[in-house]
Parts: structure tokens; C-alpha cells; sequence
């Protein structure tokens, strides 16, 4: 976790310190993912507290961006699974955080721009020629 | 006869012609333009030059360029002509002129002046809204500088050429800095067209015969006439303007000096008359004559 008296730390802007918080978090949760699912696929006792413990906290790092953006029926639905116990919910809003998070370009990583490379103009703008 | 076609209905592939096209939007928002067909001899460098020329006159609703001897207002042979029929396109509002090396084959220089020649187009000339089309045996000529500028867009290397059909290999700006790298390191040049991917490759087919035919007298005419001046320096014949400079007299003197000494020229070539290299020294001697008077 962050250490908010390191001096690198005092000198970084809030928003990367957040950023690599809500990574931090994310990891954290496919952990805990692995695990359960490791346990699931040997039929032997798992563990969803961990999983909602870690999403729930990986939801409060989003939690006010989420609500800015939703609508509120939606807002309160994703709580709702945020909550719930039902695994299947939980594994639902795990994909969708993702989706957000890939949205706000913070996990993307098909960052390579692509185009028609038979077309020398299109080619010689994508090269700022 | 009519011009052999493809599918698309010219004579060539549809993606060159997109390309030309994209090449055309640019020249209207009065950026250069300059498009670049090398390849060695008989490659069909001016037969795709005249393809390409006739297709863009048609998106304009203009007729085929024209052949003929006396009048080809769209074809330059050599620096001289091109730089003419640049400034009459310009007034005549044609939307391409094609370059062709083959009035300046072999002289010493030329590729120097080519480059200057080029660079003061585009610079003169610029948001002249015309298409510049080169035809050269080697990209390999051309001034990095003239890359840097970002001036020609688009390089089609021809090779491999059929009896009734031509190959390219498209390049873009971006490539061509790849291709113009490679060279500096390779022995044969022309290697380095095989070591960078090109943008697309095509065919295109011949002109119609008759064209083609009009085509080889226009392109043999530019190559007889620097044939016949290269003659002239063999027999090391000198004009008046060479007789001016080494005996350091006007031209108009020389003329005159040579009139009323009635020395007969050897030949007349283009309207210029060419003596034998002894008239510097009978001219002199008249100039010392009268000197002495």
C-alpha cells in the first residue's frame, strides 16, 4: 500500500497516488479470484468474504467517479451487487469495474493505433508527414 | 483501338487510384503534391506516368493528355520543357504535369538540377494546385531534402515488366525515408526496394497502340535531340556563345566577326549554327589583327 510519508509519495499529484491505489486494488482482487476460483474447479471449500472484501473496497477507490456517470437506478443497482453474496452477481460487477476502468484508459492496453496501411496519405498523417 | 482496361474500367489497379486520389484532396487544400514513378529502362515509367495523368485529368472532366509531338502541354522532356509546360498548366489550370527524364538522360549535372529544379518548383509554385508526376531511372536521385520537406507523397518503383503489363510497388513518404536509408548502405541499390514492406503492389496495362505509338515517337524525339547535341560536343564543334566566352568578346562581336569573314558554319542544330573548334583561333587572329591596325 501507498506510504504517504515517503518523499516521492509528498511530491506526486493525488491522482496518480489514486490511480495506482485503485491498481493495487485490482490485483489484489484477482488474487483473491484466483484462489476461489482454484478451489472451485478441485470441488473444495472456497472463500467469497475475501472476494467481497476486496471488491467492495476496490468499489469505494470508484465509488464517486461511478456515481457521476450512472444513472442513479443504475448507480444503486451496482451497489446492490457490489453487495450482494450471490457469486455470479459478483463475478458480473468485477467485469463491469473492469470495463470501467479500461474505459477511463487506466488498464488499456491495445493502445496501438491501427489503420489502412495501403493507403500512403492515411499512413503519412498517422507519421505526422 | 482503345485503351487496354481492368474491371474498374482503367488502366490500372482501383488501389492505386485511391491512392491518387487522396494524393488529389491534399493538392486541393494547396499542399504539394509530387508523385515519383522510378524503375529502370523500359519499365513502362512513362506509359504509367500517362495512365495516371489521363485519370486524374478525367475526375477534373478533362480529355486524355495529349501525344503529340508538337503539342504536349502536360509532358515535360527535360528540365527546360517541364518548367514551360509547368507555367502554361499553371495558366491553363491542367491538374497534373508529368516530368520525364529522357531529354536530360546522361547530362552531366542533370541530377543536381533536377533537385534544385524540384525544390524551386514547389517553393515558386506553391498552392499551385497541380500534381507533379516524375518519371527517373532511381528514387535514389532525389534530394533528402526534398524528403525532409515532406514533398512527395507517394513512389511507385516499377519492375518486372510483361509484355502487356507493368508491376508496381507503392511506398509512402514514411517508407521512402526507409528505402532512401537502406540504399546508403547497400551495393546494389535497387535491393533496398526488396528490404522495405511496400504500401501496396498492382499492375497496370499498356496504352492503346496507337497511344503507345505516339508515346515512343514523343519519348524518341526528347532522346534523338540530346543524342544529337551530345554528337555535337563529340565533334567538339563550339557555337558563337562558346566562341564569345573563350575569346572574351560579346556574342554580337563574335557574330559580326564571323559574318564579315564569311566562315561557314558546320552544322545547325535547334536554330543554333556550330563551327569547327579552329574558328576560336581564326578569330582571334582577327581580333589581334585589328588590333595591331
Amino acid at each position: 500500500m501507498v506510504d504517504f510519508n515517503n518523499e516521492t509519495t509528498v511530491g506526486t499529484p493525488a491522482i496518480d497516488i489514486v490511480r495506482v491505489l485503485i491498481l493495487q486494488r485490482r490485483a489484489d482482487l484477482f488474487e483473491a479470484w484466483e484462489d476461489y476460483k482454484k478451489k472451485s474447479y478441485a470441488g473444495i471449500e472456497k472463500n467469497t468474504p475475501i472476494i467481497r472484501a476486496r471488491l467492495f473496497t476496490l468499489f469505494m477507490e470508484i465509488q464517486a467517479a461511478q456515481k457521476r456517470r450512472l444513472k442513479d437506478e443504475d448507480y444503486l443497482e451496482l451497489i446492490r451487487k457490489v453487495k450482494s453474496d450471490n457469486i455470479e452477481e459478483l463475478e458480473t460487477v468485477t467485469f463491469e469495474i473492469n470495463e470501467f476502468l479500461d474505459s477511463i484508459k487506466l488498464i488499456t492496453v491495445d493502445t496501438k493505433k491501427t489503420y489502412d496501411s495501403t493507403r500512403v496519405e492515411v499512413e503519412d498523417k498517422m507519421k505526422k508527414l | 483501338m482503345e485503351q487496354p482496361t481492368y474491371k474498374n474500367g482503367l488502366a490500372f489497379d482501383t488501389k492505386l487510384s485511391e491512392n491518387i486520389i487522396d494524393i488529389e484532396d491534399r493538392i486541393i487544400k494547396k499542399k504539394a503534391g509530387l508523385l515519383i514513378i522510378d524503375g529502370g529502362v523500359g519499365e513502362g515509367k512513362t506509359t504509367l506516368a500517362v495512365e495516371v495523368a489521363d485519370f486524374i485529368n478525367s475526375l477534373k472532366g478533362l480529355p486524355p493528355i495529349s501525344l503529340e509531338a508538337k503539342d504536349h502541354p502536360q509532358i515535360g522532356l527535360g528540365a527546360k520543357e517541364f518548367m514551360h509546360n509547368l507555367r502554361y498548366c499553371y495558366g491553363e489550370k491542367f491538374p497534373v504535369v508529368i516530368y520525364d527524364e529522357a531529354g536530360d538522360f546522361n547530362k552531366r549535372g542533370a541530377l543536381t538540377r533536377l533537385n534544385a529544379m524540384i525544390n524551386r518548383v514547389f517553393e515558386t509554385f506553391r498552392g499551385f494546385k497541380i500534381l507533379v508526376v516524375i518519371c527517373l531511372p532511381s528514387f535514389e536521385s532525389l534530394d533528402n531534402d526534398l524528403l525532409t520537406k515532406n514533398i512527395p507523397r507517394l513512389l511507385l518503383h516499377l519492375s518486372n515488366r510483361e509484355e502487356t503489363y507493368g508491376n508496381y510497388s507503392g511506398y509512402s513518404l514514411y517508407r521512402m525515408f526507409y528505402i532512401k536509408d537502406k540504399m546508403k548502405k547497400l551495393v546494389v541499390k535497387s535491393f533496398a526496394y526488396d528490404l522495405v514492406n511496400p504500401n501496396f503492389v498492382g499492375h497496370f496495362k499498356d496504352l492503346s497502340p496507337e497511344r503507345g505509338k505516339q508515346l515512343d515517337r514523343l519519348s524518341t524525339k526528347g532522346k534523338i535531340e540530346v543524342l544529337k547535341e551530345q554528337e555535337i560536343k563529340a565533334e567538339n564543334l563550339v557555337s558563337y556563345s562558346d566562341i564569345a566566352q573563350k575569346v572574351n568578346r560579346s556574342i554580337g562581336y563574335c557574330r559580326r566577326v564571323i559574318l564579315d569573314n564569311r566562315i561557314k558554319h558546320k552544322r545547325l542544330f535547334n536554330r543554333v549554327k556550330y563551327f569547327d573548334h579552329d574558328v576560336i583561333d581564326r578569330v582571334c587572329d582577327i581580333i589581334d589583327g585589328v588590333n595591331e591596325e
